[in-house]
C-alpha cells in the first residue's frame, strides 16, 4: 500500500517534515506561539504499545 | 433496609478502616437493595463509624492482625440475611431494583452468584464471586486476596449448586488515584503470605506489580517468573497466570530480551486473550514483521470494548481502540504507507483528542504522504 520514495527514520523532528502552514498549526496546537520547541516523534519498530488488564481476586481455574 | 430484620433476605458484609473519602457513597449505593449492612471496623481514626451508623449499619469491632480473612469472616458471622453481599467501601452498586435483585438469587439450586464487576473506571466487565449463601461453609480464605470462591467451588461440586449470573453491577473505584499507600500496606503481607503458601500466584503477580510501581524491575521480573514457574509446575488460574506472562514478555521486550518463546508459550495456553493479539502485535513488530503485526493489531480493532466480556480479566477499553490504532499508525509508518497511517493515527487522535502525540504524528504521516504523491 502506498508508494516508497523516502526510508523513513527512527525518530526525526516533526517539524522538519512538515509544510510551513502545517508547521504554523503544529506551533499553535503546542501553544508556543512563534517559537517552537523541537518535537521528536518517535517512530520506531521497537516502540510498544501497552494497556493495563487486571484479574479478579477470585480469578477462576482454566 | 427495612427495620424488622426476621426474615431478613441479603446481608451486605464489609470491613472498613479510615474510609470516610468513599464509604458515604458506598452505602448510599446498597442500602436500598440489602436488608442489613454488618461492618467490621478495624480501627477506623476517622468518621468511618460515624458513617456506618448513620447508615443504619450493624458495626462490630475487629482489631487489626494482618488477616484480612479473618476480618472479613468476623463480619460475616455476624449477618443474618439468608444471601451475603460481599463489597468494599471503595466500590459502589450501580442503581438496582431490590424485587429485582431478590429474584435473581432466591433459587434454592443456587449457592452463589456473579455479578457483573468493573475492576477499574475505564475497563471492560468481568464477573466476581460476590454474592454468596450465609452458610457457615462458606468462609474468606488468606491473609491477603482472601476469596470465597475456593469454598463456593466445593460446595457447589460436592451438592450440585448452581452459580447465578445476576444483572448486577459493582463498580471498584479503589485503583484509581495513587496507590502507594495500598503499596506500602500491602508489600509486607504478600511477602508474608508468600512465605506461608507459596503456591499462591495471584499474590506472585501482585507482588511483581507493586515491586514494578515501585522502582524495583529486577524483583517484578523474579516475582512474574515465580508465577509462571509455579503455573508450569502445577496450572493455575488463567486470568491471572496470563497476565504473569504478559507482564513478564514486556519487561523481556522493553530489556531487549528474548521473547519469542514466552509469547508462544502465552499464546498456546491463552489463544482468545486480547493482550495475545497485543503482544503477537509488538513481538513482530519489533522483529520487523509488519504485516503480522497489523494483523494483530488490526483484530484488536474489531473488538467492541462496550461489549465485550473476558471470564475474570477486566481490560483497559483504550486497548481496543487508542493503543490498537496508534500501533496500526507506528506499524504503516514503518511500512511506508503514510496514508494509512496518518489515517490511524487520526483515529488515535479522536480515541484521544488531548494527546498530542498523535496529532503530531497524524501530521508528520500526513506531510509524508502528500511529498511521495
Amino acid at each position: 500500500m502506498g508508494a516508497r520514495m523516502s526510508k523513513p527514520q527512527p525518530e526525526e523532528s516533526i517539524l522538519d517534515n512538515v509544510d510551513p502552514e502545517k508547521r504554523e498549526f503544529i506551533g499553535k496546537l503546542i501553544g508556543t506561539g512563534a517559537f517552537v520547541a523541537p518535537l521528536v516523534a518517535s517512530f520506531s519498530m521497537a516502540n510498544m504499545v501497552n494497556a493495563e488488564a487486571q484479574s479478579v481476586n477470585s480469578s477462576l481455574p482454566k | 433496609m427495612t427495620e424488622e430484620l426476621s426474615g431478613a433476605f441479603l446481608s451486605a458484609v464489609m470491613i472498613v478502616k479510615d474510609e470516610e473519602s468513599v464509604l458515604e457513597d458506598c452505602l448510599a449505593s446498597i442500602e436500598s437493595v440489602v436488608d442489613e449492612i454488618v461492618i467490621a471496623d478495624t480501627g477506623s481514626t476517622d468518621r468511618s463509624r460515624e458513617i456506618a451508623l448513620a447508615h443504619g449499619a450493624r458495626l462490630i469491632e475487629f482489631p487489626w492482625r494482618n488477616d484480612f480473612a479473618a476480618a472479613r469472616n468476623a463480619a460475616l458471622a455476624e449477618a443474618r440475611g439468608e444471601w451475603i453481599l460481599y463489597i468494599d467501601a471503595d466500590e459502589r452498586l450501580a442503581p438496582a431494583d431490590k424485587a429485582k435483585a431478590r429474584a435473581a438469587l432466591d433459587h434454592p439450586g443456587l449457592i452463589a452468584a456473579r455479578p457483573w464487576f468493573r475492576i477499574k473506571t475505564g475497563y471492560t466487565l468481568c464477573r466476581e464471586y460476590r454474592l454468596f449463601r450465609n452458610d457457615p461453609r462458606i468462609r474468606f480464605r488468606g491473609a491477603i486476596h482472601e476469596k470465597v470462591s475456593i469454598d463456593i467451588l466445593r460446595l457447589s461440586e460436592e451438592r450440585g449448586l448452581e452459580i447465578g449470573e445476576p444483572d448486577l453491577l459493582l463498580e471498584h473505584i479503589g485503583y484509581d488515584g495513587p496507590q502507594e499507600h495500598k503499596h506500602r500496606r500491602n508489600l509486607p503481607m504478600l511477602r508474608a503470605e508468600l512465605a506461608r503458601r507459596p503456591e499462591v500466584i495471584y499474590n506472585w503477580h501482585h507482588l511483581g506489580r507493586i515491586l514494578e510501581a515501585t522502582g524495583d524491575e529486577p524483583g517484578a521480573y523474579e516475582a512474574w517468573s515465580n508465577a509462571i514457574a509455579v503455573a508450569r509446575r502445577r496450572g493455575g488460574p488463567a486470568g491471572v497466570v496470563s497476565l504473569a506472562y504478559f507482564d513478564l514478555l514486556r519487561l523481556e521486550c522493553a530489556r531487549g530480551g528474548p521473547a519469542e518463546s514466552l509469547l508462544a508459550e502465552a499464546a498456546a495456553q491463552f489463544p482468545d486473550n486480547p493482550l495475545t493479539l497485543l503482544w503477537r502485535g509488538n513481538v513482530a513488530m519489533r522483529a520487523g514483521r509488519h504485516g503480522e503485526a497489523a494483523e494483530a493489531y488490526l483484530a484488536l480493532t474489531r473488538i467492541d470494548p462496550d461489549r465485550f466480556r473476558f471470564r475474570d480479566l477486566g481490560f483497559e477499553k483504550r486497548l481496543f481502540r487508542e493503543v490498537a490504532f496508534a500501533a496500526l499508525g507506528n506499524c504503516y509508518f514503518q511500512m511506508g504507507d503514510y496514508g494509512t497511517s496518518a489515517a490511524f493515527y487520526g483515529r488515535a487522535t479522536a480515541a484521544n483528542p488531548s494527546s498530542l502525540e498523535y496529532r503530531a504524528k497524524a501530521a508528520l504521516a500526513r506531510s509524508r504522504a502528500a511529498t511521495i504523491r
